[in-house]
């Protein structure tokens, strides 16, 4: 149904710099979230809405994991895979031209990284898009309280917040990261001379979900544009293109006055790129006209008219908060496998699937497993106690084992009497006999010795980065 | 999405409210409420005496769309569907033309024959239901009943399918017979073998439900029936809710027109026209011929299901109709390319907007004659039509002065009166519900429509008929502006009609889910024919009885008029 209207670039390479610890073994797209692996809810999300073909940017190295694992899921998505290689080291926008040289779309594009989480329909963000005529539609969430507990050392977490500058309307005016503005951050007088009115909020995290209109992509595609990342140079860059005097409404009778109108430009440097850039966005003369005769105007107090007579224009769309999660920080991944742990919550970010508790596969001995997740294929022993845990496949946990508030991946094995706490334990780790470890990272394949206590601490076999 | 960049004016108007609110300092619930119903304009609250059981349950309404009762019915009738337009009738009455009126009234007196002769059967039934039963039914009756008598259901039914034209309105007498036959045979059926009831034909479950189907309704929680008007807001809103419309091969830019004319951001008829040509623009643009087919055959074909897609949303309106027809898809050769094809129907499209154009300057030049100098002119809303006559006026010398009244729903008032203002012309604002003591003042009321109707009298924005009931009861002249392609063959009356869309919100958000409110705004109004002194066209001035004559007329395009289906 949508295959006609959207193309879907999904962006799966990214390497989960931000949350190192559990990704040096694991592609950040796989990693478990209620069990299933992360990819999943965006494609779940996109085969929902009605979509039929998704494409997939994976590095190579990761390609054939990564189509094992989505192969695995069953959907009746056509996902086409497009690798990118590692060693390139290839930014967001190169990856997206790369996809390009496979077709030349007149659709419009949709954008999203692999790690996004939303109950939100993309229907409504779509209507969105249409309604305003946006060029770039962003998706942006409230951003998940700060004081979200870690597992491993108790380091002072630097967030790198993003600013974003909005209208009455959420017209999208600015959007930069809170690190390039140590001390002061400056608004061009003309937005707001133009606008009156403006709001810049700092607790709003980007979905890194974007709908594209065919002319911008067109643009990030071209040669013309030279910068590697999306979200840090690209979109800034298009953003901050509204205002310029190029992006005014040119109506036949006053096509005189555009020569008065490239006066008052304040940042000659950028006159260039500018031009290049509104090379792929032609004039629409019944767009045009259409404006014209339109009775609607969100800026009736303004001298200007609908939109304020700019051709393009950027809009954020906002979700209510806990509706959606970027999977992008250690944090925001423990959160939300927090999240899904309850059952109304896992209705809305997996409508399609239902809930399943414990596997069947799991046999039946006396124990107490309370609001988690138990995957295939993991057996419990006798008088264990789970609660709030997201447990993967194939894992054995022996006697007397209490956990709590604990994720644990696939493959893992925990000895009797050992007591964990709101850890996080990787792939094929080994835990010993009666530990007691609270707030602990465990490495993948690392072997926790018996009777460890430990708590606030990353256990791993070599020295690594803490961020 | 509370904040969502579309709905600015909910947002705002909802501040407002919120505002007034606590100025009146915190009320119970009951004060808020009628602190709310202040600003709605249409808001008709139900009593609450009315807990009477559904007679039909509501999941029944999409089987019964599919029944075949469907086929049998007119094709030009309203596609609301079949239940609610049981209750419509007193709004649907109005806008029935002569002989649908005259067709009713004969199928009224068959459908009242064959209830008299129905009746003894009826007891009949009423007697074998149990006694249990019949006390249930008899409970939820409501205080304020207009029927004398409660009778059964069944009967309730037949009763508002005779008062109901739209039912029966082409059915013969003969007609009537043979279904009251079937009727008949259907609930002795009924009674003999109850499992086989939902596999009757749906014609006949109908009006011979049987009765312990309703019953059963009984049972479940008494959910407020709706009657009357309410109905049929309640029906046309779950109608606009429905996304059911075939969205498989519909044009990206079709789907745009339709989310921005369905949120308001596209107001006017001569903005949609000209949106609507943007978008058919882009479809012919990426169409391609399938092999081996005509292209004649499927290009007429491509185009009808983009334009099926608006109807179904109930946004196609006459000038919409004939902008499609203007561009004569269906006259093409047999042969033709795809390329030639395409140029010639990006000519036809550029035809049109140019006579869009001209005819706006028509207009301007009408008016010029009626404005005097130093006038005193009022305009209601936005009209793209009145804005360049006015322009062009302004820029000849003339001087004059505007009122703009506006409303608060629609946004059209201040976006002329900053397009007024920018252009340096007097103006004065205000709102609708004080236009009352400026109209002495005013010398000329211009109203910008949306369409003529047969029977004269003139779609406008809401709010237009309030404008032109004032001005009439104070002598002041009322000229509707309005190009002849916007002139209709339909002809309705109330302001309940086919293309006549609801807000896509409520008025009372608040409120939403009160079930003894139903909330409705609609956004079109019908000014009657005797508020309107004349219709500036781009011809000349006409009298609003020469819209027939016209739509009539040998010299205009009537090939393009064709009645719409």
């Amino acid at each position: 149904m949508r295959s006609n209207e959207y193309r879907v670039i999904l962006l799966a390479a990214g390497s989960g710099s931000r949350m190192r610890d559990i990704t040096n073994n694991k592609p950040k797209c796989l990693l478990p979230v209620g069990n299933m692996p992360l990819i999943w809810y965006p494609l779940s999300l996109l085969e929902r809405e009605g979509f039929k073909e998704v494409n997939v940017i994976t590095l190579d190295v990761q390609h054939a994991e990564v189509k094992k694992a989505v192969d695995k899921l069953g959907l009746k998505l056509d996902v086409k895979f497009h690798t990118i290689r590692e060693s390139d080291d290839l930014g967001t926008a190169d990856a997206l031209k790369k996809v390009a040289i496979c077709g030349e779309w007149k659709e419009d594009v949709i954008v999203m990284g692999c790690d996004f989480i939303t109950d939100q329909s993309l229907d409504e963000m779509i209507k969105l898009h249409r309604t305003t005529g946006a060029g770039m539609s962003a998706f942006f969430f409230p951003s998940i309280p700060e004081s979200t507990s870690v597992p491993g050392p108790k380091s002072k977490i630097r967030t790198d917040r993003d600013l974003v500058v909005l209208d009455k309307h959420n017209r999208l005016l600015m959007l930069t990261s809170a690190m390039d503005h140590d001390e002061n951050m400056s608004v061009r007088m003309r937005i707001i001379k133009k606008l009156g009115r403006i709001d810049i909020k700092s607790r709003l995290t980007d979905g890194h979900f974007y709908i594209l209109d065919n002319r911008v992509w067109n643009f990030i595609i071209s040669e013309e544009n030279s910068d590697m990342s999306l979200k840090g140079e690209v979109l800034p860059f298009i953003i901050k293109q509204q205002f310029s005097h190029l992006n005014k409404v040119v109506h036949k009778e006053s096509k005189g006055e555009l020569k008065r109108l490239s006066v008052d430009i304040d940042d000659e440097q950028e006159t260039e790129e500018t031009h290049k850039f509104f090379k792929h966005f032609t004039v629409d003369e019944l767009q045009n006209l259409t404006d014209l005769y339109n009775g609607y105007n969100n800026h009736p107090d303004s001298s200007y008219g609908r939109y304020l007579d700019d051709r393009l224009r950027c809009f954020a769309i906002i979700a209510p908060s806990g509706s959606s999660f970027k999977v992008n920080t250690l944090a925001s991944y423990c959160e939300v496998n927090r999240q899904v742990l309850l059952a109304e919550n896992w209705e809305r970010f997996a409508k399609s699937k239902p809930l399943v508790r414990v596997d069947p596969s799991c046999g039946s001995k006396t124990r107490k497993i309370e609001s988690s997740l138990v995957g295939a294929n993991t057996q419990i022993g006798e008088g264990v106690k789970i609660e709030k845990c997201s447990i993967g496949s194939s894992c054995i946990i022996e006697q007397n084992v209490t956990l709590s508030g604990c994720i644990i991946m696939d493959g893992v094995t925990i000895k009797e009497g050992t007591v964990l706490t709101d850890c996080l334990i990787s792939d094929k780790a080994n835990i010993g006999t009666n530990c007691n470890l609270k707030s602990c990272l465990v490495d993948a394949k690392f072997s926790v010795p018996s009777i460890t206590e430990s708590s606030s601490k990353i256990l791993s076999g070599v020295l690594m980065s803490t961020e | 999405m509370e904040e969502n960049p579309v709905q600015p004016v909910s947002k705002s108007k909802r501040k407002r409210l919120r505002k007034k609110l606590n100025k009146q300092g915190p009320k119970e619930d009951g004060g808020e409420a009628q602190a709310d119903l202040e600003f709605v304009p249409v808001v008709q609250v139900e009593p609450p005496a009315e807990p009477r059981p559904c007679l039909k349950p509501q999941p029944d309404l999409e089987k019964e769309e599919e029944s075949p009762v469907k086929v049998e019915e007119p094709e030009n009738t309203q596609e609301i569907p079949k239940t609610e337009q049981i209750k419509m009738d007193v709004t649907k009455g109005a806008e029935m033309s002569r002989e649908e009126i005259k067709a009713a009234r004969q199928a009224k007196k068959a459908a009242k024959k064959s209830k008299e002769n129905k009746k003894p059967e009826q007891k009949e039934e009423k007697a074998n239901v149990p006694k249990e039963k019949a006390q249930e039914q008899a409970q939820p009756k409501p205080a304020v009943v207009k029927e004398p008598v409660q009778k059964a259901p069944v009967e309730k039914i037949v009763e508002a399918a005779s008062t109901e034209k739209a039912v029966v309105q082409q059915k013969s007498s003969k007609e009537l017979k043979e279904e009251r036959r079937l009727k008949q045979e259907a609930q002795r059926a009924a009674k003999a073998q109850k499992a086989e009831q939902a596999k009757a034909p749906k014609e006949k479950e109908a009006p011979a439900k049987p009765v312990k189907s309703v019953t059963e309704n009984v049972n479940k929680p008494a959910k407020p029936m709706l009657t009357g008007l309410a109905r049929t807001i309640a029906a046309m809103a779950r109608e606009c809710a429905r996304i059911d419309c075939n969205r498989d091969g519909v044009h990206p830019a079709f789907l745009q027109l339709e989310a921005r004319m369905q949120s308001r951001l596209l107001e006017g008829s001569t903005a949609r026209v000209v949106g609507l040509m943007r978008a058919l623009r882009s479809v012919i643009n990426d169409y391609k011929v399938p092999e081996n087919v005509a292209i004649t055959r499927d290009l007429v074909e491509h185009v009808e299901k983009q334009v099926a897609y608006l109807r179904g949303r109930r946004l196609m309106s006459v000038a919409l109709d004939h902008a499609i027809k203007s561009l004569r898809l269906n006259t093409f050769a047999y042969d033709v390319s795809e390329q030639d094809a395409k140029v010639t129907v990006n000519a036809a499209i550029d035809a049109y907007i140019n006579k869009i154009e001209q005819d706006m300057q028509s207009v301007a030049l009408n008016l010029a004659h009626k404005v005097k100098d130093g006038a005193l002119l009022a305009v209601y809303s936005y009209s793209c039509l009145i804005m360049n006559a006015l322009k062009q006026l302004f820029k000849t010398g003339k001087y004059f002065r505007v009122v703009v009244v506006g409303s608060t729903t629609h946004n059209g008032g201040m976006t002329m009166l900053s397009q007024l203002s920018d252009l340096g012309v007097q103006c004065t604002y205000l709102l609708i519900n004080q236009v009352n003591f400026i109209m002495p003042k005013v010398q000329l009321v211009l109203l910008g429509a949306e369409s003529m109707l047969a029977n004269c009298s003139m779609v406008g924005p809401a709010g237009s008929a309030q404008i032109a009931c004032v001005a009439n009861s104070q002598g002041v002249p009322v000229y509707a502006c309005c190009e002849t392609s916007k002139f209709s063959y339909d002809s309705h009356q109330g302001s309940f009609f086919k293309q006549n869309e609801l807000e896509p919100e409520f008025l009372a958000p608040q409120m939403k889910n009160t079930p003894y409110l139903s909330q409705c705004s609609l956004r079109c109004d019908v000014v009657p024919e005797r508020f309107i002194s004349a219709i500036i066209t781009e011809v000349t001035i006409l009298p609003c009885s020469s819209v027939p004559d016209v739509l009539h007329s040998p010299s205009s395009d009537t090939v393009l008029k064709s009645r719409t289906a």
